[in-house]
Parts: C-alpha cells; structure tokens; sequence
C-alpha cells in the first residue's frame, strides 16, 4: 500500500508537472541554441554516453582488425608493386623540379634586370655552345621569323654577352665578347674613361689594348658600354678589370678584365631591341677608341 | 521479496543502455528508416510497469542523453517525450490491462505524439528536411509486443516490483 499512497500522491501533481517539464525544456532548447553556457552540461553528458559509442565501434573496429590480417599475401605484393611503381615515377618528377625551380629563378632575374631599360627585351635560349680555336659563340633559338638582326646586343642578368652574328629562320649564331673577333667600345665607370674592350678567344679573359701607361685605369674598375659603337645600348656592365701591368719597355699597358656576365653558365639570355637608332653622336676629346668599332661580320 | 535499489537501477540502466545503442547503431540507408524508437518504448514500459519509480524525471535524463548521442539541442528529447510519459502514468492501470494488440494501437498514438514535437522542431532549427519518420512509427508499433514481453520477462527474473 505504501506503493499506492506514493502513487496517488504522484498522480495529483502530475498535469502540474507536465507542465513545469514542459516549460523548463523549451527554456534548455533556447539557451542551448543561443548560447554556448551549456557546452559544458553537455561535455558531462558525452562521458555517460561514451559506453555506447564505444561499443558501436566495436563490431566495425573487429571487421577492420580482421581485414587487415587476413589479407592475402597476393595482395600485399600487388599493392606493394603498385606503390614501388608509382614510387619511381614520383622520383622522376621530384628531379625536373629542382631543374625546374633552378629555370625559374634564372628567368625571373632575367627579367628583373630588364626593367632598368627601356628598350624592347625577349628571352631565347642557347641551344648550343660553339667553342673552337679563339671561337667562343653560341646558337640560341630565335631567328629571323622573330625578327632578329645581325648585330643585335645579348645580355643576361648581369652584363653584355655578345652580338648576334649570323642569322637564320628560327636560329641564330652570336659572338660572345670573349670572342677573338669581337670588340665592344666601353668607358671606365669611375671616372668615364673611354676605351675598347676585345676578346682573346679565352673564355673569361678580356684585353684592353689601346691605353697608354698613364692611364687611369686600375684593378677592380667596372667597365660599362659607352654606346660609342653604335651596336650596344649606354650603361651595361661588360668586365671588371683583373690586371694592370704598366711596363716602360711598352706604349701600351697590359690590361686584362673579366666578363661580368656568367657566359659560361647562362642557359638563357636577353635580346635587346633598341630603342631608337644608337647614333654615336657624342664626340669624344679621346682619340683612340670610338673608331675600332664592333666585329667583322662572317661572310 | 522484490530487487534491491541497485539490482532496479542496473537492470532498467541496462536495457535503457542497450536501446540507446540500437537509436544509433550504424545502418545502411535502406534499414535505416526502419529504426524504432527503441529508448522511447523501453521508457514507456518502465513507466508503465513501476510508475512510481519512473516517471518524468527519469525520461528527462535519459533524454538529455539522447540529445548528446544526436547532437540535437539539448532538451529537444525530453520535450518530446514528456507528453507521452504523462499520458502513461496518468492512465497506466488501463493500459496493463489491455490485451497487447490493444497496447500496440496506444502505442501507435504515443510514437506519433512523440513524433510531432520532433518534426516540428526539425523543420523550425532548419536541420535539414524535416522528416516525420513514418516507418519508424509502424515498425515501433510492430516490435512493441516482442519487446514488452522480453523486458516482462526480464522484470519478473529479476523481481523488479
């Protein structure tokens, strides 16, 4: 009977207690969706429940545990061919990357360097080197279907290169300065001292024949393009100077420079168009340079 | 006679456990819709069986964790099942005294009471299409005489008053 006394009491209180449930609810639900005040009451919650997402997972945990162990050992060697293939192939794109990145670097300095002119720029690449007795030139991939010139100046990143030589429909044949037949009329940017700068037909090794030994020229000067020799536009680096030997048993001095652009790693080079026709019409107070001017052009 | 406290909590926590896992128990799309209410129906032969251990209070709680196990809105389950809880304590003399067919057609009625309150919210919190869940009613309906003689079974081995 203590059951029934118990319910009764229940029973009486229990349409008040509908509703009171009700209301306390509905006021959990709006709470719970504005705000995050309950995350925590909810945080609590998920351990009780935690038994029964575990045990879920047990039936897909076991099926799983069990595929990995009874897989065939055909299988496993297939899968292992698969990936040993795929393996190699990714190692043979990793390797053109580092080529690739080491192209983009050079083109993009490339193309830095051309913004400090004015003239028209084009990017070719050197197919091949052409390296004989005293004969330092090089082929690059444009032609005369893009519209190059004979005598038309190659720089790369950092200095002048040489001149385009020979041209044919889609290649071309340039001298490098290092050439024996090539000259370039340069000045002294220190002190705008105007000279010749030839090639020995060495890579790297370039002559200035024709100063006195009173000159002022020392070790270390940056010789730059004069555009006296109405072929290369004013301004660009050619060499730096590596050797002064003033000898009274000489006129001349012997001078030696250094190319400043890397013409023996350059894969890529800059075609310069010029601006407007590079009239040499500054007359220069010294004699000797300005008239040895540029290459014999090959027949 | 009768169980003791802890014997009571253990055996209805556990069949409440074991219809809290069949409410989320993985299934494929087809079987899917077919779920039945499982922890409502444990919860309304609890209350109807001893209406006056379990009651309100209780299917609160177990609804607070139904809306974990969901991700619902905390308080969305209890709200839903209040309603029938009370309709089951205020009339449980009669309906023990039903024969069972007769207590499939109440529990057609309470699966459907609860089913409101949730499809409606569905629809207003924008979860997606609101789904009234039909064929989880009708097998609710069609598993209620099978479960409401395994949990009598198992009340009577265990002398639950």
């Amino acid at each position: 009977m203590r059951e029934n006394k118990k319910l009764f009491a229940k029973h009486q209180t229990l349409g008040l207690r509908l509703v009171f449930v009700l209301v306390l609810s509905a006021i959990v639900m709006v709470v719970d969706s504005r705000q995050n005040t309950l995350d925590s009451l909810r945080q609590m919650l998920s351990v009780l429940v935690y038994p029964v997402q575990s045990i879920i997972q047990i039936p897909f945990s076991l099926v799983r545990w069990g595929e990995e162990r009874l897989t065939s050992r055909r299988d496993l060697e297939v899968e292992l061919e698969r990936l040993r293939t795929q393996r190699l192939l990714m190692d043979g794109q990793l390797e053109k990357l580092a080529a690739l990145e080491a192209e983009n670097s050079r083109l993009r300095e490339l193309l830095r360097s051309s913004y400090r002119t004015n003239e028209r720029l084009s990017i070719a690449e050197i197919l091949r080197l052409d390296t004989g007795y005293h004969r330092q030139q090089i082929v690059i991939n444009r032609g005369a279907s893009e519209g190059l010139m004979v005598g038309q100046p190659i720089i790369d990143a950092s200095g002048i290169m040489g001149q385009i030589n020979t041209v044919e429909l889609n290649t071309a044949t340039a001298l490098l300065i290092t050439d024996i037949n090539h000259a370039i009329a340069v000045e002294v940017n220190r002190n705008g001292l105007r000279t010749v700068v030839a090639g020995t037909g060495k890579l790297n090794q370039l002559d200035l024949p024709f100063l006195t030994n009173n000159s002022d020229i020392k070790q270390g000067d940056l010789l730059v393009s004069s555009g006296m020799d109405g072929r290369f536009p004013k301004g660009y680096p050619v060499a730096v100077v590596t050797l002064v030997e003033r000898s009274s048993a000489e006129s001349f001095a012997r001078i030696h420079a250094e190319p400043v652009a890397k013409l023996d790693r350059a894969r890529e080079v800059l075609l310069v168009w010029p601006a407007k026709k590079n009239t040499p019409t500054d007359v220069a107070p010294d004699a000797k340079p300005s008239s040895a001017s540029a290459n014999m052009v090959a027949p | 006679m009768t169980a003791t406290l802890i014997q009571r909590i253990l055996v209805i926590s556990i069949s409440v456990f074991i219809a809290l896992i069949l409410t989320v128990f993985p299934l494929t799309d087809s079987l899917r819709s077919w779920r039945p209410d499982w922890v409502l129906l444990v919860l309304i032969y609890w209350c109807m069986a001893l209406p006056w251990r379990m009651g309100m209070l209780s299917a609160g709680l177990v609804g607070l964790l139904m809306d974990v196990l969901h991700g619902s809105l905390l308080g969305m389950h209890a709200l839903a099942m209040m309603p029938v809880i009370y309709v089951v304590q205020k009339f449980h003399l009669q309906l023990r005294a039903y024969p069972v067919w007769q207590q499939s057609f109440a529990i057609l009625f309470f699966l459907i009471m609860y089913r409101l309150p949730i499809f409606w919210l569905h629809g207003m919190l924008n979860n997606g299409k609101p789904v009234f869940g039909w064929q989880e009613i009708i097998a609710g309906t069609l598993v209620w005489p099978w479960l409401f003689a395994m949990l009598r079974r198992m009340r009577r081995l265990h002398k639950l008053d």
